[in-house]
């Protein structure tokens, strides 16, 4: 704590910050070496969070052009009336890829992407505490993503509009495999958007610069914490949602089949509860390039901070209150919609004091208009216009009027675009001096944003009218005699103008963008937070001390300070990549944390991961299983050199202060980790017993049907049994390995983890068992198909835990475990402990319930 | 390590205000629509709909952890004794700020109870 406190209140000479200059011969050089990309084929195979972030962001904008292109399909077949250009069965793919792309393959992995690129430079941070994490993430993401997209030129993308409600999505109504791609693309990339929101977790909490406690945080930085927790919680659900109608599609267990006790309204929750957060889970982070923004444009800090991070919290909040309100028309009791109102005016109250804050700020300041500053102001407007038409959605009855009109078309779109879009385009004018040996134009920059933003109010303004009108969304076609023709051609025409400002701003790109060099233009704004001091591949040459929310405007010299390496770690002591952990609140040194660098396997099991779910969709089962046994083969071996253990005791990171470079339990970013992992398990758990019980409330007094015996308790009683005594093994197991320091006979951990997990696999069996030989089958009714699918997700962590038990072995075997290299065991056991609590859970919910109330 | 910071307990304790709304919301939320379902929305307890009452005693119960949770927090104690650093200061405002926020959101979503009927299918 006092080491960090305190220490550089002034332009202090040498003697003040933590290492002397001149800096030894050879440091720099070796710290260059270490984070050097590899050349040649090997390139790909890089991790930096520099690299990866800029690959990153630029597949999410590709497909922005790609579904842009899609919409102008559909506003040049929407010109006229009449028209043929295309069909209906294509305009239907054409609206479900554009809003499926736009969401999940673009919006969401755009604003993560900037994360993985900006979090580290703005913490000061060498990378984020999983690199090989967010080099998967993003391989999954970009072979699965453009695999999905090419679907449409197959004629088998699908068709079911973006939200996809069953029963129209389901195997009577969609037969053949377009729902499919949709289902497992989706899921897929969902699950490497979860990869990335725990890595950003760890990365914001517990890598930051010493001294960047929670009240110095960059608003940035908060917007993506708070970001990555509602993807932890909001994602699940969808995930499960895409599961459950994927078993019903292959295996017709019927969730959503009314006549078999399903409900399709049980999709609607589901896919909402997701889909409404989601929305401000875009719109956070680019609040956050907002509010980092606008004080840099207005040189003066941003007015209220505190105040801007209670309406995040809110925000993350009281965004889930809202699902329903997508469900105005589905029949619900008046007074369930009214809570539901209720929330959605809270969450405007967030929203509103955000756009309070920038305009305080702006006031305050004196305003450059340059190319960020013009589209944030394009954002202010057109987001503002978005919330009050937002509310007009809100009032139920209104939204009975124009429900399923253009009018919500451009409601969300004004949310959407305006949201999104200009603090998007925004934070690339602005941020990319950071990550290229050339700023972007601003005559350019000017034009980019003049024709974007009166091609955008020219496109979807008109369309507040053509919906009121009464021309409804999703018509791939319209009569001429109706007066929307006009109305319709304007829009056309602004969706044009959007693409010339996009293919200008390709052409800035081109002429301008030059990453991956050392060379930068430097703070070219003047900005006042981390990521504009001077860096290369390792990032900052020294991690600085911070004592302000504006570091390089609070803290004189403090850029020449950190390239000469007076600051933290300048040099790489370890031998290897390492960056210095701080303590979550206080962001005091903890310990220094030895990072992996390139791997093929990371790359590989990120191809076979997205070539185990394509198998799957188009039903090649075989190939699709190996794939799948491939990747988890290269998880492992890219696993395999992450645990490096105490390769040396200490490291003296400067100014007296030795930090171990190993750490294992609670306090390891490991460990962390793993908790938010069981948060996401948690919560996919918590949405499928919430489903268990929406069943029951669609088959009252039918819970289970009539013909369904229960098996009797003694079943449960031993699956009981059996999954705790595997935990109970494996807590043994820990203590043994306490025990053992270092070097001792290991055969006692070992056979601890052997039994372990005949014992778990039996729980599994019995609960399994148990239900089978009542004759319960899962195809009849949606009991039975809802209790194999909680047992099912059981069976998932058995075979992980299988898998991961038999890896803790090997790694033992190898030499490699020991009392105090055991984040590889640490991470089994806690995993371990989830299952058997779900397990138990799950057990308790499905024997207890109907007893108690049949 | 040395430094213990309790971030769990310190991180529920700012969002207090929050957890209690969501609470509310889902307990009047799932409430309300098993008494749709199962028709109990009729029984009456002196003379007003049990369903109604007990959104109402729910709401004033919410409303009081809301209060409670900002008064600890404006007293000063909103970190419950810990300490009077500077991480407090930062804390303890918006732990307030956030239960009043919450307050208002939980008293919107009760109001309706007042008014609305509780079965009433909204969209036919
Ligand atoms: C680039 C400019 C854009 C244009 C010209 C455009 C145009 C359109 C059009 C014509 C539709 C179909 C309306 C219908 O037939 O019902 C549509 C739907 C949609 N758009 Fe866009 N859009 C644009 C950008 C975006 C962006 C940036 C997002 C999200 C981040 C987005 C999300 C959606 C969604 C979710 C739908 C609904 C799809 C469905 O009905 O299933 N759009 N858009
Ligand atoms: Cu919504």
């Amino acid at each position: 704590m006092t080491q960090t406190d305190n220490r550089t209140e002034r332009a202090a000479p040498d003697r003040e910050l933590p290492n002397s200059t001149p800096r030894p011969e050879g440091e720099l050089e070796e710290l260059e070496r270490v984070w050097k990309p590899p050349s040649g084929w090997n390139y790909i195979t890089v991790v930096n969070n520099t690299y990866i972030g800029v690959f990153y962001v630029g597949t999410a904008f590709l497909f922005f052009i790609l579904a842009g292109v899609l919409a102008l399909i559909m506003r040049t077949q929407l010109a006229v009336p009449e028209n043929d250009l295309v069909g209906e069965d294509l305009y239907n793919q054409l609206f479900t890829m554009h809003g499926t792309i736009m969401m999940f393959l673009f919006a969401v992995p755009a604003v993560e992407a900037m994360g993985v690129y900006l979090l580290p430079n703005m913490q000061a941070a060498r990378d984020l505490p999983f690199p090989r994490l967010s080099a998967y993430a993003f391989w999954a993401y970009f072979v699965g993503g453009l695999v999905f997209f090419s679907s449409i030129f197959f004629g088998l993308a699908p068709k079911g509009g973006w939200f996809m409600y069953p029963p129209l999505t389901s195997y009577e109504f969609s037969p053949g495999i377009n729902a499919d791609f949709w289902l497992l693309g989706i899921g897929f990339i969902e699950i490497s958007a979860i990869a990335g929101a725990i890595e950003i977790i760890v990365g914001v909490l517990r890598t930051r610069a010493p001294g960047q406690s929670l009240d110095k945080l960059p608003i940035y930085a908060w917007t993506m914490l708070i970001f990555a927790g509602m993807i932890v919680f909001a994602f699940p659900a969808v995930i499960l949602a895409t599961a459950l109608l994927e078993l019903e599609r292959a295996f017709q267990w019927p969730f959503f089949v009314a006549e078999k006790g399903g409900s399709p309204l049980l999709w609607q929750h589901l896919f909402w509860f997701f889909g409404h957060p989601e929305v401000y889970i875009i719109f956070l982070p680019a609040a956050g390039f907002v509010s980092m923004i606008i004080p840099t444009v207005a040189q003066t800090p941003l007015v209220a901070y505190r105040l801007v991070v209670v309406a995040l919290l809110a925000t993350g909040f009281f965004s889930f209150g809202l699902w329903v309100h997508h469900m105005f028309t589905t029949g619900l009791p008046q007074l369930s919609l009214s809570f539901f109102s209720a929330a959605s005016m809270a969450v405007s109250i967030p929203s509103g004091i955000q756009v309070f804050a920038w305009i305080a700020t702006l006031a305050a300041g004196r305003i450059r208009l340059n190319t960020p500053a013009l589209f944030v102001l394009g954002f202010l407007f057109t987001f503002v216009l978005g919330g009050l038409t937002g509310v007009m959605v809100a009032m139920v009855p209104f939204d009975w009027q124009v429900h399923d009109t253009y009018f919500v078309v451009a409601h969300f779109h004004y949310v959407l675009f305006g949201g999104m879009v200009f603090p998007l385009f925004a934070a690339f004018y602005y941020w990319i001096p950071t990550a290229s040996a050339r700023p972007l134009s601003e005559r350019l920059g000017r034009w980019v944003f003049g024709l974007i933003f009166i091609g955008f109010n020219t496109a979807f303004f008109p369309m507040h009218i053509t919906g009121l009108i009464g021309m409804p969304r999703r018509v791939y076609t319209y009569p001429a005699e109706l007066g929307w023709n006009t109305l319709n051609m304007i829009s056309t025409v602004g969706a044009f103008m959007i693409a010339a400002g996009v293919l200008l701003f390709l052409v800035d790109l081109i002429r301008n963008f030059r990453p991956f060099t050392n060379k930068s233009p430097g703070n070219v704004w003047n900005a006042g937070t981390l990521e504009w001091l001077p860096s290369g591949n390792y990032q900052t040459r020294s991690i600085p001390i911070v004592t302000s929310r504006e570091p390089l405007w609070d803290q004189p010299n403090l850029p020449e300070d950190v390239e000469a390496g007076r600051y933290f770690l300048p040099g790489a002591p370890t031998g290897g990549r390492e960056t210095i952990v701080t303590s979550p609140i206080n962001a005091t040194p903890q310990y220094v944390v030895q990072m992996p660098g390139p791997s093929w396997p990371t790359v590989l099991a990120a191809v076979f991961t997205a070539a185990f779910f394509l198998g799957l969709t188009v039903k090649l089962v075989i190939p699709a299983v190996i794939c799948g046994l491939l990747a988890i083969a290269m998880v492992m071996l890219w696993l395999w050199d992450t645990d490096p253990g105490p390769t040396v005791d200490q490291v003296d990171i400067g100014g007296g202060l030795r930090l171990p470079a190993y750490v294992t339990g609670p306090s390891s970013h490991s460990w962390w980790a793993m908790v938010v992992l069981i948060l996401v398990g948690g919560t996919l758990f918590t949405t499928l017993i919430f489903s268990y019980f929406f069943l029951w409330t669609v088959n009252p007094g039918a819970w289970p049907p009539g013909s369904v015996e229960l098996p009797s308790l003694g079943w449960p009683a031993v699956a009981a049994a059996l999954y705790a005594s595997s935990s109970g093994a494996i807590w043994l197991a820990s203590g043994f390995l306490k025990r053992r320091k270092r070097n001792g006979p290991w055969w006692s951990v070992r056979l601890l983890l052997l039994v372990a997990f005949p014992l778990m696999a039996g729980g599994l069996a019995v609960d399994l068992f148990g239900q089978w030989q009542t004759g319960l089958r899962p195809e009849e009714h949606s009991y039975g198909a809802v209790v194999y699918t909680v047992i099912g997700v059981q069976g998932l962590y058995v075979v992980a835990l299988t898998l991961m038990a038999f890896y803790t072995i090997a790694r033992s075997l190898a030499g490699m475990l020991d009392g105090v290299r055991r984040v590889t065991f640490d991470n089994t056991m806690l995993f371990w402990h989830y299952m058997t609590a779900q397990g138990l859970v799950g057990l308790a919910v499905i024997h207890f319930f109907p007893r108690l109330i049949g | 390590m040395p430094m213990r910071e309790r971030f769990v307990t310190r991180i529920l304790l700012m969002t207090a205000g929050l957890i209690i709304w969501a609470a509310h919301l889902g307990f009047v939320y799932g409430l309300n629509a098993l008494a749709c379902t199962f028709d109990f929305a009729r029984l009456e307890l002196f003379g007003m709909a049990l369903n109604t009452l007990t959104i109402g005693v729910v709401t004033l119960i919410a409303l009081g952890a809301e209060l409670l949770v900002l008064s600890f927090a404006v007293a000063g104690r909103g970190a419950m004794g810990f300490g009077g650093e500077e991480q407090l200061r930062f804390m303890g405002p918006i732990t307030a700020t956030l239960a009043g926020l919450s307050a208002v959101a939980v008293l919107w979503q009760g109001l309706p109870v007042l008014v609305v009927p509780a079965c009433t299918g909204a969209g036919g």
